[in-house]
Order: structure tokens, then C-alpha cells, then sequence
């Protein structure tokens, strides 16, 4: 600790911390850390900091990190309806929060009453002291720090080149405040912060793109060049495919808006009844969804899994069709167990993570199947053997792609015999 | 009599202002270089050579370089081992810069590590050569060209940059006197943020290149330009082909991964060699069938089906040996039609995908082929577009389809 640290001195001191090559190593979520602890070293007494990035993605809005000691906890959250996704990185002196915040979130009042958003406005590093006369606060959050004990708050912007914008906030909790001078010395801080933090921001921007096409997992390992080219696993696994029921029907009936409300409401059933249950949405193929069940060493019976997760959608579509019924939802999902092989294949430029596999075409074969018997759901006989679920035969069936007859089931007491 | 280079202290001083300012990131690579060179022109260097490096073991990023040289000097060649896959020159305001990518493989890693960036590389020390120190020791090639070209004293070092890259960063200069003294200490202080703008560039570059390569071109600059968002859908009219590996379900039992791997991938690679040249671009792989497709001009109907049957005749003609000394063959559907295009999903996960009568056609017509004993399928629609004559393969009953449709061939 530094009895009084100069303006010149941080500055030098955060200057070297940003240009230190274990930067360059660091995971793109603990931007954060490092800026605390050296600020921190200095006797500051951060006790919380943030990071807003604003960019051009398709789903998100918005990306923020949160970081605060880990001996306090994290500002409550459940109310705010434009997370995408939040996370947290936990370290040995602090934790990192990370949220994904989805188009619209900039016009949440959580978001327009904030620090960040009199800043993106004004264009200006600005500090604010904390303490109980504030009246009225300038900020909604305020109280609430006054009361973890913070006294000063500060919101500096950094320019950054199209399509980003990106703000920084810090708090600390000693008495007197920030020292002297602190703002002008963030501020000149910030070309080198700037920097340190450019390609870590290009990293975030394509990870979060890969992720909304490839899956988060495969994702991170795609950008960080760990995933080659040819790398593919061999796997048994659950496959299962679904789609809209009369959807050239529906594109008739329906305007633009109604149709994509649709489809986006039954791609989110999807998806959540699917990864809740261990499951991963490979593709779209059409209008319709390809979706695996993986057998990794922690899933045990992937069909039972399989099965909940349709019977979860089940429900899901049930409940939304109750809430729309002008615009109901009727689909066809089949579900197959076999030995497939998952990974990314491809041409050299053209590539693609999907399962390839005879099961594959028999999924989709099979479905074609229920489909034209009306069934909301059907079944292989691998996957309707081990389930809980009392199942029905439905028949045996000469399909294409399957050398022998196949015996077809569906789930017993089901709705799908409406 | 040699021109006294600028004060060293000042120079750091422009140089840095010069690097921490905004517009450095996302400026073209090669007008950047143009631009670093330039203050070192104006403060009396007399470089003839300056030269970055990015190298990384990322599958999809091949390996990048650029040299600055004078305007009259000429290029140097690039040392053939490496499989050089892309080639560009660019005159700037201070020299021309030519710019280089070197596909992966053994022959770029040794062209690499045979290279002053190699050394510098290995041994974490800056390369340094002198001309009047050791002029027959010229154990680089680079270092005979640069003899050539009146060069007294050369310099390599790696910048850290963050992984998975590396790079690194040369010059030579021309003066009698060589570089000045405590060069190397203004390089070593200017290193972290060449680091971090090499960085930020690089991350920028691998960007474009990966989401190319899991997207496709066109679907991918549209994500970037931030076109893309979820529920965006455009009607257009494609042409729309399906294709598929004939033989290949039945042997695949009889095939190890590894075989099974080298059949498609051989396969995939044909496909895209096939198409890319006449503007097609691969939609999805859906098992071991692929779906493309090609843009379709409404005013030259016939000119966008030949191109498309251009590509399926390459793809049909293609040789594709299997492990046993067979050969592999493929099917393929074309049509055209209006499909509906563009970015669907959940809030957590998009796809690319094109849907509608018109696809549906093409992949029922595809999966006809068995059936009729032919490798190539056309709609009634894609057959009277095309200027030549096709022969009727009758008419068909296709699920989801609600008439009869027609399809056709070429002649035998």
C-alpha cells in the first residue's frame, strides 16, 4: 500500500498494469480483476466495478460485467426481464457477473435511470459522492450503495471503434472518496484501457456470435482454436427431430409478425424443454428442429431424458396455445437412439457442427412417419424400451433408410389421441 | 554524410500518442503499416524494409504477413515453401506494402521457424544483423535481398500478442550508420501496444474469417454489419440444390472414423470447390446431404440455372475414390423457387436456414433419384429455364407438394 499515491504515480502504476503481458492470458470475463487489484494496491478501496458493452448482435443488446468482492453478495436480479443469460466468475478476491442483455434492454427504465445511460448521453467522465443527504439521489442505485457503505461513484466512457460502445464504473468505499484528481486520471487512462481491452472485446463479440449458431460450449472452443477442422466424436445418442405441423397452411394464413411470433415461441419451447434436460439444438433444417441427447459420462439414461424434455414441451406448447388460441401450434416430433458421430465436419472454409449418421436419416424418416399418423410424439423401440412412461405400440413399418421393419410407439395416455 | 535521426525520446512520444488513438483499431492493415512507416521516414530512418508476422495455430486463420518496402524497390519473394494462398500489393503514401496469407500445413511451419521470426520466436531475443558485421554470413535468405537493396542492419523481434497468435516485427534500414543506438529499447518500450493493436486486429480478422466459415460468406458479412436480427426473414428467389453421396450410407459399416472421415471430407471439399466458383454457397449439411444454393437473377433466369448446372455437372463428373479402389458418386436435385431466408431460432440459438414450398420440392425431388436410376434431377420450372434440351422423367406424386410435379434430366 501506497501512504499517498500522486495522480502521476496511478496513472503509472494502472498504465503498467494494462500493458502487462499476463493481460494478453487472461479470460475475456476477468477484465475486471486486474483493474481492481492494481487499483486497490494503490489503497482505493474499490468495492465494486462494471464494465457496459454495447454491440451489433443479432439477439444481444448489451453485455455487462459486474465485479464485487466476494464477501458481499450481488445486487438482486429477478425482476429484470431482458437477460438473456447470466453468469458468474468467481475468483480468489472478487466475482465477475456477467449478464446478456437482449435488444430493448436500453429502454428498461432499470437502464434509462442509470449512471451508464446520463453518461452515454452526456458523452463525460462524471463523479458522484455518496452519502444520506442525497436528496433526491441522483440515481435510483445509490441508496442502496450508501447503505453497503460506498461514498463515490464514477462512470467513464472509453470510445471505441464501430460497432462498439463501452463504459466503465467504479466505486469505492474509502472515507474521503476517490483521491484528487481521480476522474482526470481515469481519464487518461483511457486510451490504454482502451487498448487492453480492444481485442478482448472482439474475442467476447466472437464467441457470443458463434455461440447463437454453434452452442455456447462449442462455441468458446471454436474461437479459441481449439476445435479442429475433421474433430469429430463418436457417440450414441438420442436424436430427435420436430417441426410445425400445416406450416405452408400457417404461412397463408398468418401475416409476418404472427408467423414469427410463432415460430420464435415454439423455438424457445423447444429449446428450453430440450437443454434442461441435457439436451442441445443442433440446427433448423426447413421449419423444422434437429436436436441430440448426448450419452457423455454424466447423462445417465438419455431416454428418459429424451422423453421428459417432450413431454415438457408438451405442456409448454399446451399452455401457450391456451394463451393464443387464434394462433395454435400443432407439431411432429420423433425420437431415435443409435450410434452417431458429432463434431465438425466440413469443407476447409464451409464448416458446420452437426451429427452425421444412418440414425440421422431414420430420425427424420421416422417422424415423417408420425406425422402423417397425426402424433404429436413417436417412438423407436430403443428409446420407448428404457423409459418410465408406459408407451403403446403403434405398428411395424417398412421405412427407408432402416434395413429391418420398424416397431413404431407412442407414449401411452398421451393427447395425441385427440 | 547521414541524416541524423530525430531525437529517440521525442519519436517514442508521437509514435505512442500516435498508437493509442481510436481510429488505429480497425484500420485497414496494410494502410496502417503504410502510416507506422511514415514517422519513421520523417524522422530519418531510411527503412527498406519493414515487416509484420501473425502467425497462429488457429485452424481457420492462416498465417499473415505484410512488408513495407520503398516504392522503387521491388518485392521480395515470399519463400516458396509455404503454401502461399493469397496475394496483394498495395501502394501507400510512404512505400508499397504487400500483403500475404500461407495456409497451414508442415512446409509453412518450417518456412516459419527457418525465419529471423523464427529465432526471434525460439529464442525470445531480438535478431539482430549488420551488414559490415558479418556480410557473408547471410544465413537468411532475406538477408541477401536486403543486401541488394543497400541495407546496413536489420532487426526482428516477437510482440506478445494474445493467444492464440504470435507475432513479430522487422525492419532494416539503409543508413550508413545503421540504426541509431537504443533502437532496440524504443522498440522493446513500443512492443505492448504494437501487442495490442496486432491483437485487436488479428482477433478483428479471425472474426470474419471464422463466422465465414460456420455461416457462410454472404449470411456471415450480414451478421457482422449487424443486418441479422433474430426473426429477420426476406423472401428471395434461389435456385436450390440438394446433393448427396450415393453408395456411401450402404458402405460407411464397412469403414473405420478415420476412413469415414477422408470419404467426406472429400466429398465436402468437391462440393464447395464445385459451386463457389459460380457463386453457390453451402446452406447446411444435413447428415452426409448438403443443401445449397445459388443467387437467382429474375432477368437472366437462364444465365443463374446455367451457372447452377455448371456447378452440379463439376459435382457429378468429380472423382471421388473411396478406400477400396471404387469410386463415389453423387446425386443432385436442382429448382428454383421463392424461399423464405434468413435468421430464426430462440433467444439463445439462431440458424441460418431457407424454408418453404419451393425447398421442399428440391429435397422431395432428390430423394426420387433412388427410385429413378438417375444421378440428376431437375423441377419442370428449373428444365424450361435452362437454353437446352432436357429429357421428361414423368410425372411424380411428392409428399407435402400439392400437384403432381414433373421432372426432368439432361440427355443421356
Amino acid at each position: 500500500m501506497i501512504a499517498k499515491p500522486t495522480p502521476e504515480s496511478l496513472f503509472e502504476h494502472l498504465k503498467s498494469c494494462l500493458l502487462d503481458h499476463a493481460r494478453l492470458h487472461e479470460d475475456v470475463d476477468t477484465y475486471l480483476h486486474p483493474l481492481v487489484h492494481s487499483l486497490n494496491e494503490w489503497g482505493l478501496s474499490i468495492a465494486g466495478a462494471s464494465v457496459v458493452l454495447r454491440t451489433k448482435h443479432p439477439q444481444l443488446e448489451m453485455l455487462v460485467q459486474r465485479w464485487h468482492p466476494t464477501t458481499s453478495k450481488e445486487v438482486s436480479v429477478d425482476d429484470v426481464r431482458t437477460i438473456v443469460q447470466h453468469y458468474a466468475n468467481q475468483k480468489a478476491d472478487g466475482t465477475t457477473e456477467v449478464y446478456l442483455l437482449k435488444h430493448g434492454h436500453s429502454n428498461q427504465a432499470l437502464y434509462l435511470k442509470s449512471p451508464f445511460a446520463a453518461v452515454e448521453v452526456s458523452g463525460k467522465a462524471e463523479s458522484w459522492i455518496l452519502n444520506e443527504h442525497m436528496n433526491p439521489p441522483a440515481f435510483p442505485i445509490f441508496p442502496d450503495l450508501v447503505t453497503r457503505g460506498h461514498t463515490e461513484y464514477c462512470v467513464v466512457p472509453v470510445p471505441m471503434p464501430a460497432p462498439y460502445s463501452f463504459m466503465i464504473s467504479l466505486s469505492t468505499k474509502a472515507p474521503g472518496g476517490f483521491p484528487d484528481d481521480f476522474l482526470e486520471t481515469m481519464i487518461k487512462t483511457v486510451p490504454y484501457i482502451r487498448l487492453s481491452v480492444a481485442h478482448k472485446v472482439e474475442r467476447i463479440m466472437m464467441t457470443e456470435l458463434l455461440a447463437a449458431y454453434l452452442g455456447r460450449n462449442t462455441a468458446k472452443q471454436v474461437a479459441s482454436g481449439r476445435i479442429r477442422h475433421g474433430d469429430l466424436q463418436s457417440l450414441q445418442a438420442v436424436i430427435g427431430f420436430v417441426d410445425l405441423r400445416g406450416f405452408t397452411a400457417l404461412t397463408e394464413r398468418l401475416n409476418s409478425d404472427q408467423l414469427l411470433a410463432l415460430m420464435g415461441s415454439f423455438y424457445s419451447s423447444i429449446d428450453r424443454s430440450v437443454t434442461k434436460y441435457g439436451g442441445e439444438i443442433l440446427k433448423f433444417i426447413g421449419d423444422g428442429l434437429l436436436f441430440v441427447f448426448p450419452a457423455h459420462e454424466d447423462a445417465t439414461n438419455i431416454c428418459q431424458s429424451a422423453v421428459d424434455a417432450l413431454q415438457e414441451l408438451q405442456m409448454r406448447i399446451h399452455k401457450a396455445n391456451k394463451k393464443y388460441p387464434e394462433t395454435p401450434i400443432r407439431y411432429a416430433a420423433a425420437l431415435h437412439e443409435g450410434h452417431v458421430r458429432y463434431g465438425n465436419i466440413g469443407a476447409p472454409k464451409r464448416l458446420d457442427f452437426t451429427v452425421i449418421g444412418a440414425a440421422v436419416n431414420q430420425t427424420v424418416r421416422l417422424q415423417e412417419l408420425g406425422s402423417d399418423h397425426d402424433l404429436t410424439l413417436i417412438l423407436s423401440r430403443s428409446v420407448a424400451d428404457p423409459i418410465e412412461q408406459p408407451t403403446e405400440l403403434l405398428g411395424s413399418f417398412q421405412l427407408t433408410g432402416f434395413k429391418d421393419h420398424l416397431m413404431a410407439y407412442t407414449l401411452k395416455g398421451s393427447m395425441d389421441h385427440d | 554524410m547521414t541524416r541524423p535521426v530525430q531525437n529517440l525520446d521525442q519519436f517514442e512520444q508521437h509514435l505512442t500518442e500516435w498508437l493509442l488513438d481510436v481510429k488505429r483499431l480497425g484500420e485497414l492493415p496494410a494502410q496502417q503499416l503504410d502510416r507506422f512507416v511514415g514517422f519513421f521516414e520523417r524522422a530519418g530512418f531510411e527503412l527498406v524494409l519493414c515487416s509484420s508476422l501473425i502467425r497462429t495455430l488457429h485452424p481457420q486463420v492462416e498465417l499473415f504477413g505484410q512488408r513495407w518496402r520503398r516504392h522503387d524497390s521491388e518485392s521480395i519473394d515470399i519463400d516458396s515453401t509455404g503454401r502461399v494462398i493469397g496475394e496483394e500489393s498495395f501502394t501507400g503514401l510512404s512505400g508499397a506494402i504487400d500483403l500475404y496469407f500461407i495456409a497451414h500445413g508442415h512446409s509453412s511451419e518450417a518456412m516459419y521457424l527457418n525465419s529471423p521470426f523464427g529465432e526471434a520466436y525460439k529464442t525470445q531475443q531480438p535478431v539482430r544483423w549488420r551488414a559490415e558485421a558479418n556480410p557473408n554470413q547471410t544465413h537468411y535468405a532475406i538477408f541477401d535481398d536486403l543486401l541488394e537493396k543497400g541495407a546496413t542492419d536489420y532487426f526482428a523481434m516477437t510482440v506478445a500478442v494474445p493467444p492464440p497468435f504470435e507475432a513479430g516485427i522487422s525492419f532494416a534500414t539503409a543508413r550508413v550508420d545503421g540504426f541509431p543506438d537504443g533502437f532496440d529499447i524504443l522498440m522493446k518500450k513500443l512492443s505492448p501496444l504494437l501487442g495490442l493493436i496486432f491483437g485487436f486486429n488479428i482477433e478483428r480478422l479471425s472474426l470474419d474469417a471464422i463466422l465465414a466459415a460456420y455461416l457462410g460468406k454472404a449470411p456471415a458479412k450480414r451478421v457482422l454489419g449487424g443486418q441479422m436480427r433474430r426473426g429477420q426473414i426476406n423472401q428471395v428467389t434461389s435456385v436450390i440444390g440438394f446433393v448427396n453421396l450415393h453408395g456411401y450410407k450402404e458402405q460407411v459399416g464397412s469403414m473405420n472414423d478415420a476412413t469415414q472421415n477422408e470419404i467426406l471430407d472429400q466429398f465436402f471439399r468437391q462440393i464447395y470447390d464445385s459451386i463457389t466458383p459460380h457463386r453457390g454457397e453451402i446452406l447446411k449439411f444435413i447428415g452426409e446431404t448438403v443443401l445449397f444454393i445459388f443467387p437467382f437473377d429474375a432477368d437472366h433466369g437462364a444465365v443463374s440455372c446455367q451457372a447452377a448446372l455448371s456447378a452440379a455437372r463439376s459435382l457429378l463428373n468429380a472423382s471421388l475414390p473411396g478406400a477400396n479402389g471404387q469410386q463415389f458418386t453423387t446425386q443432385v436435385a436442382l429448382h428454383y423457387g421463392d424461399v423464405l431466408s434468413g435468421n430464426i431460432g430462440s433467444e439463445l440459438r439462431l440458424d441460418f436456414t431457407v424454408m418453404g414450398q419451393a425447398v421442399n420440392l428440391t429435397a422431395r425431388l432428390h430423394q426420387l433419384l433412388p427410385k429413378l436410376n438417375e444421378r440428376l434431377i431437375l423441377s419442370a420450372p428449373f428444365a424450361s429455364a435452362l437454353p437446352i434440351p432436357t429429357r421428361s422423367l414423368g410425372s411424380h406424386r411428392l409428399k407435402g407438394v400439392q400437384d403432381d410435379q414433373e421432372a426432368f434430366s439432361l440427355d443421356r
